[in-house]
């Protein structure tokens, strides 16, 4: 099976990024780092655990960007990756995804895959996009944010375990070829072998990344860029048609009403009155 | 039709609806109300698309939807599962069509989906996870977004006719009803289907584990306080949580003694919860902590003090010791279990 | 812990080192002829010394006709130059941003404190003081800016780094900009524009006579009265002052027509009005901050973090702990002594003309005095009862390095505040004790619970002087109306079974004069009694309960369906039925179950008397009710107190 997993390096700040407000001092290049996008790691681990529970998988990390981005490769052969193919362009900037998912999507189809496999979103700027569009592009089905990937008996298609929100998981059932989106791997992501880490430069192919692409005009214009401050959350604020003495009385309240009930005259136990109540409402079952 | 693509093309503010069951996501009432504000300063209508594959009764939405600024109302008809793509390709096929400015979506993980979805079918960027919507000096509309680990805001514009696909982050805008009066119109049902992703079935839905799940998302929760009185009786909790599969939550006493971590703390210095139901052992109710009690459907308040504030809001009151209350529904629950196992 | 709490805020080029502040507030500190006394800069220099961020000092009169109580800083004449310039300097010594707050009270003045007539926009009596204030000219009004303008002038000789102009709570700009006060038909009346004129001129003036300085505003977010300014409406005038050029906006809430907010009480929910600062944070990129009711750092932290507000203010927590900013950096959460919103020592005794102190912290005003330092010669030390007093003086005899012993006959520590946070609504209460107990716990104080003092102990422990903190306790009730019916005092009350209290009809008799006959009026209505009735002998019942804890008890006790009244003498009963005259009238009170007279407690001094006789060469100290039945904070501060004098 041809898995191709997309990987990429991302830009992160150093320390403690509420020791100050200003900016400049947050992103001066001392204080910023690249490293491997984690959910990319994730991605990685799962390829290797597929090759390692089925065997006669081939694994294709693919990287966009400058000189930089070779090192998500190096570490993508440390982690088991079999062929490592270098977009050697300057690096995107955010709002490119489009351009960056036409170019993933040309190398992909071009050699052919059954899966490829990206991380949910990256640690930097953290569209999400890529992976989707890049399904899109290729007509194939995907899904998103798996946490447990598997091949059904036959092999022809994926069993995913998917997070859906909550903590809960939805299992689907996907045919192959397709596009998954890795939100964690079953275990953490292994480190990377050290000597494949250190030969994997001779295994590099790097290939023009800049050939045969249309720019795309990005929609939007970049107006301030400053230190993020929290948005204030949403926040419970009394009923703006009551009167003044009744929009404090919700406050007092914290807005919660009193609920009037029944005093309850009962004989019966505690412990009874919990199990019926809990029967009665449909939380327990009776025998 | 020509008239209704007329019509359509007035809205150039669109927003997706989320629904759950018969209802809609507060994430979408969030959303249309900041939308609607946006749209009544730049002298837009807005739109609503509302995917019709759950219980939705349509009428009763338009007329609900259009006090929050919803104009006009437009079902998109999709196959139900998995309906992130289908909904997300049809609405980048009629924004082709109509060209509105921008098509919001709160960000939810379906929510997300879809304006991807959106967004590769335009071929555009997404701007994702905003957490500020405005307007610039000529009546534009302006996005912030967080990056780098919300350290980072970038505030950007709308430039040139693109349609612009956006996710606003949950939980930030408070609902207004801000259109009293208003009705929306409903529009008639949309078509959306895209055959691909229909290939794609679910087989099983697997329940978070409320051993680990974050008492924000617990369905179920036993909370102890002050009453539970020692280590030993917390236990006590953690017990019945397992017999109901519920999670664990504690009041700031619980906390302070350390029977519980902070991440387990309800209240206003702790969380906000929102279960199906909740009993509240040895816990007296002080405000600070009924404050993250609002959401609750159903509340069981156990307490030695009949006077408790907790009893007043309790939809079942146990005057005694919670403790005793516990132990003795434990044991009650584990004898129905063996007997249901025998039988 | 607290990372967005300890975030440096820039303003202008002033950095304020955390985001905790204290809001401006009078302490009555000041001398009657209006300067700022040693007493004032100590209370300053130890709050900014503990940490604070920001601290927005008194509100200053800026014009001769407002004197809130009259001690008041006269900031509207040179001669506070000096001594404004000592406090300023001493504040900013520990890094501390200082802002001056620029008051006039208006038509929320008594005439009695300036001897002239008090001053407002328009001519409307004022709810709360009952008096009809003169209506500014048109030239008045512009000469009143020019008093703003000079006072802000004379802060900045003082080396302020900013001023703050006080918009909210009722007071004079609050009345230019709300159309219940202000009906003017001239240029600072009538439309919007119109009312905001007073505050813009002033702002601007401000930035005149103040380059480079802060410049911010205390707004009320919301009237809360019909007619009055909404949220809508604050939210439109702080968007229009803050497009002239602010650099914060603080949200308050509460004035004359409804009172409370301004000093919440423990009803109050924590964080309960944050809600205002959040909805102009929405609107504005002005750093906004919130106050009311914020009384832990994490509850700081998660205002912030929620993107709320930009500072804190921490007021009364930073009364009840100067060293809350400090604590809370490094993470000692267990020593701040608490806040409860008691408003006994607070705003109690600004009500009494007096100088602010605390419940919790004797030490507030008393910095120097009171400064605990270690005892030339240390001493064993026995103190009898574990009650809030003798607590206190367990802690900070202990702290001084004496060796202390601590009895206390019941297995808990706590004494009388037990009862007294038992009642509805006074939960809070306790959490004073909780903090001696948590500090005792970590001091070297051997704690004896369970165990009554007896003077073998006393003789045995080769003390070298004891302190007596034995309380009081409640008597058989100082009067019986009828032999037909029970009569009881306050502690039997409070233990009464269930059978004995629900559908009786229940008779409160005030002779505590202070919050307890409506506490046990409360409890007893809530344990659904069939009616409860206090009486008082006095203009009032609660006489001596300062306003806000009884405006709201009203309250409480109004849903309950209890009544109470004042001037009444029971003039006599018949069977279960009650006559009492009041104000000339008989008013009958049928069907009585039972009596409960809330007495004053009577001095427990059995121990105390032993010593004296048989041990007359130790030396004894009384602290708290058993010295003279009391309150709690009268406890604690004996307790300080005997323990500094040890």
């Amino acid at each position: 099976m041809r898995v191709v997993v997309l990987v990429k390096m991302t830009k992160v700040i150093r320390g403690n990024p509420y020791r100050t407000d200003n900016l400049e001092a947050l992103l001066n290049e001392k204080n910023l780092a690249l490293a491997v996008n984690s959910y990319d790691l994730a991605a990685l681990e799962e390829a290797q655990q597929l090759k390692e529970l089925y065997g006669d998988v081939h694994i294709t990390a693919v990287t966009a960007g400058p000189e930089s981005a070779v090192k998500a490769l190096r570490v993508a052969r440390g982690m088991g990756a079999d062929e490592l193919i270098w977009l050697d362009r300057p690096a995107f900037a955010g709002g490119q995804e489009m351009e960056l998912a036409r170019l993933l999507a040309q190398e992909v189809s071009g050699r052919g895959f059954d899966l490829v496999l990206c991380g949910l979103k990256s640690d930097d700027v953290g569209t999400g996009m890529v992976g989707v569009a890049l399904a899109g592009l290729l007509g194939v089905p995907a899904v998103t944010r798996s946490v447990n990937i598997g091949l059904q008996v036959g092999r022809g298609s994926l069993r995913v375990e998917r997070h859906v929100g909550k903590g809960n998981r939805e299992v689907v059932q996907c045919p192959l070829p397709a596009v998954v989106t890795v939100e964690r791997s079953r275990q953490a992501p292994r480190y990377p072998g050290v000597a494949r880490y250190l030969t994997a430069g001779k295994k590099i192919v790097r290939k023009d990344g800049t050939a045969g692409l249309q720019p795309v005009t990005a929609p939007v214009i970049p107006l301030e860029t400053k230190k993020a401050q929290p948005r204030p959350k949403k926040i419970f604020i009394p009923d703006e048609n009551l009167s003044g003495a009744d929009r404090m009385k919700m406050i007092m309240s914290g807005g919660m009403a009193r609920k009037k009930k029944k005093k309850a005259q009962t004989q019966v136990s505690g412990s009874e009155q919990l199990y019926n109540f809990l029967l009665k409402h449909g939380f327990i079952e009776r025998l | 039709m020509e008239r209704v693509r007329k019509e359509m093309e007035q809205q150039r503010l669109w927003v997706v609806a989320e629904s759950q069951g018969e209802e809609l996501k507060e994430s979408t009432y969030e959303l249309l109300t900041e939308v609607a504000r946006l749209a009544a300063q730049r002298g837009n209508k807005v739109m609503v698309l509302l995917d019709t594959a759950g219980d939705i009764a349509l009428e009763k939405m338009a007329e609900e939807l259009g006090v929050y600024g919803a104009e006009a109302i437009l079902p998109l008809a999709s196959a139900g599962q998995n309906s992130s793509r289908q909904v997300g390709e049809a609405i980048a096929a009629l924004a082709k069509e109509l060209h509105p400015d921008a098509v919001f979506i709160a960000e939810t993980i379906w929510g997300h989906e879809v304006a991807s979805w959106t967004a590769a079918g335009l071929g555009t960027a997404l701007l994702a996870d905003c957490v500020e919507l405005g307007l610039g000096v000529n009546q534009e509309l302006t996005m912030s977004r967080h990056v780098y680990g919300d350290t980072v805001a970038i505030k950007f514009a709308a430039a040139g006719e693109q349609t612009l696909v956006v996710t606003v982050q949950s939980g930030l805008f408070n609902v207004k009803k801000s259109f009293p009066g208003q009705k929306a119109r409903l529009l008639e049902r949309h078509p959306a289907r895209a055959g691909v992703c229909e290939s794609v079935k679910v087989l099983e839905f697997i329940k978070a584990d409320p051993k680990t799940v974050d008492i924000i998302d617990a369905e179920r929760l036993v909370v102890g306080g002050k009453g539970m009185g020692t280590a030993e009786n917390y236990a006590l909790i953690r017990e019945t949580a397992e017999v109901l599969s519920a999670a664990v939550g504690g009041t700031r006493v619980a906390r302070d003694n350390g029977w519980v971590s902070l991440v387990r703390q309800i209240g206003q210095t702790g969380k906000t919860v929102a279960p199906e139901l909740l009993i509240s052992c040895g816990v007296s109710g002080a405000i600070q902590h009924t404050m993250g009690l609002k959401e609750t459907k159903c509340l069981v308040a156990i307490n030695t003090d009949k006077h408790a504030p907790i009893h007043k809001l309790a939809d079942l009151s146990i005057v005694e010791d919670a403790p005793k209350v516990l132990a003795e529904f434990i044991a009650k629950m584990k004898t129905t279990a063996e007997r249901r196992q025998s039988v | 812990m607290f990372p967005r709490l300890f975030t440096p805020l820039k303003m202008k080029d002033f950095t304020i080192p955390n985001r905790i502040m204290a809001t401006g507030h009078l302490t009555h500190f000041a001398s009657l002829d209006g300067q700022v006394t040693q007493r004032l800069i100590d209370y300053h220099e130890a709050r900014a010394k503990g940490g604070l961020g920001l601290v927005v000092t008194e509100s200053m009169a800026v014009h001769p006709s407002t004197a809130q109580s009259q001690y008041v800083v006269h900031l509207y004449d040179d001669k506070v130059l000096p001594g404004l310039t000592e406090l300023v300097s001493t504040i900013k010594k520990y890094g501390t941003v200082v802002v001056c707050q620029l008051h006039h009270m208006g038509r929320e003045m008594i005439s009695v404190d300036t001897m002239r007539p008090i001053v407002a926009p328009s001519a409307i009596m004022d709810p709360m003081k009952r008096e009809v204030p003169h209506e500014l000219s048109t030239a008045e009004v512009k000469e009143m800016v020019g008093y703003y303008i000079a006072a802000a002038e004379r802060a900045v000789k003082a080396g302020y780094d900013g001023l703050e102009v006080h918009c909210a709570h009722g007071y004079l700009l609050q009345q230019f900009l709300s159309p219940l006060s202000n009906q003017r038909t001239d240029e600072y009346g009538g439309s919007f524009e119109n009312r905001l004129r007073i505050v813009r001129e002033i702002i601007a003036g401000c930035k005149k006579v103040a380059p480079g300085k802060i410049i911010g505003i205390r707004i009320d977010g919301d009237e809360f009265a019909d007619g009055g300014l909404t949220m809508e409406d604050v939210q439109q005038i702080v968007v229009a002052l803050d497009a002239d050029g602010l650099d914060y906006i603080g949200l308050s809430a509460g004035h004359a027509l409804n009172y409370p907010p301004i000093f919440p009480n423990m009803d109050f929910p924590l964080g309960c009005f944050t809600y205002l600062a959040s909805n102009i944070k929405r609107l504005v990129n002005t750093p906004v901050y919130t106050s009311h009711r914020i009384n832990d750092p994490a509850l700081a932290e998660k205002i912030l973090e929620d993107g709320h507000a930009d500072l804190i203010a921490m007021t009364r927590a930073t009364i009840a702990d100067p060293e809350l900013p400090l604590k809370a950096k490094e993470e000692r959460i267990d020593d701040i002594r608490p806040c409860v919103a008691c408003l006994q020592r607070c705003f109690g005794r600004l009500r009494l003309r007096a100088p602010i102190s605390c419940l919790g912290n004797p030490a507030v005003g008393k910095e120097r005095e009171f400064a605990i330092t270690a005892a030339p010669n240390p001493k064993k030390v026995a103190v009898v009862g574990g009650g809030p007093g003798g607590m206190e003086a367990a802690r900070v005899l202990s702290q001084r390095g004496h060796t202390v012993v601590l009895y206390e006959k019941e297995q808990e520590l706590g004494g009388m505040l037990k009862l007294g946070s038992s009642v509805p609504n006074r939960e809070e209460l306790f959490n004073i004790s909780r903090w001696q107990i948590i500090q005792l716990e970590q001091s070297n104080v051997a704690i004896k619970t369970g165990h009554e003092a007896t003077l073998e102990d006393l003789k045995a422990g080769n003390y070298d002087a004891v302190v007596f903190a034995t309380g009081a306790e409640y008597d058989e009730p100082s009067v019986v109306f009828t032999a037909d019916l029970p009569h009881i005092n306050l502690r039997q009350a409070l233990d009464l079974e269930d059978d004995q209290v629900e559908d009786k009809n229940i008779l409160v008799i005030d002779r505590d004069f202070h919050n307890k006959a409506l506490g046990i009026a409360e409890q007893l209505a809530e344990r659904e009694a069939a009616g409860v009735v206090i009486l008082s002998s006095e203009a009032d019942v609660a006489v001596d309960l300062e306003s806000i804890n009884k405006m709201m008890a009203n309250e409480r006790l109004t849903e309950l369906d209890v009544k109470w009244l004042s001037k009444t003498r029971v003039e006599g009963v018949d069977g279960k039925d009650f006559t009492v005259s009041h104000e000339g009238w008989e008013v009958v009170l049928p069907d009585i179950d039972l009596v409960v007279v809330v007495d004053k407690p009577k001095v427990n001094t059995t121990l105390a008397k032993q010593v004296e006789q048989e041990l007359p060469q130790l030396k004894t100290y009384l602290v708290g009710n058993c010295a003279s039945p009391r309150l709690t904070p009268d406890a604690i501060h004996d307790g300080y107190r005997i323990a500094l004098e040890v």
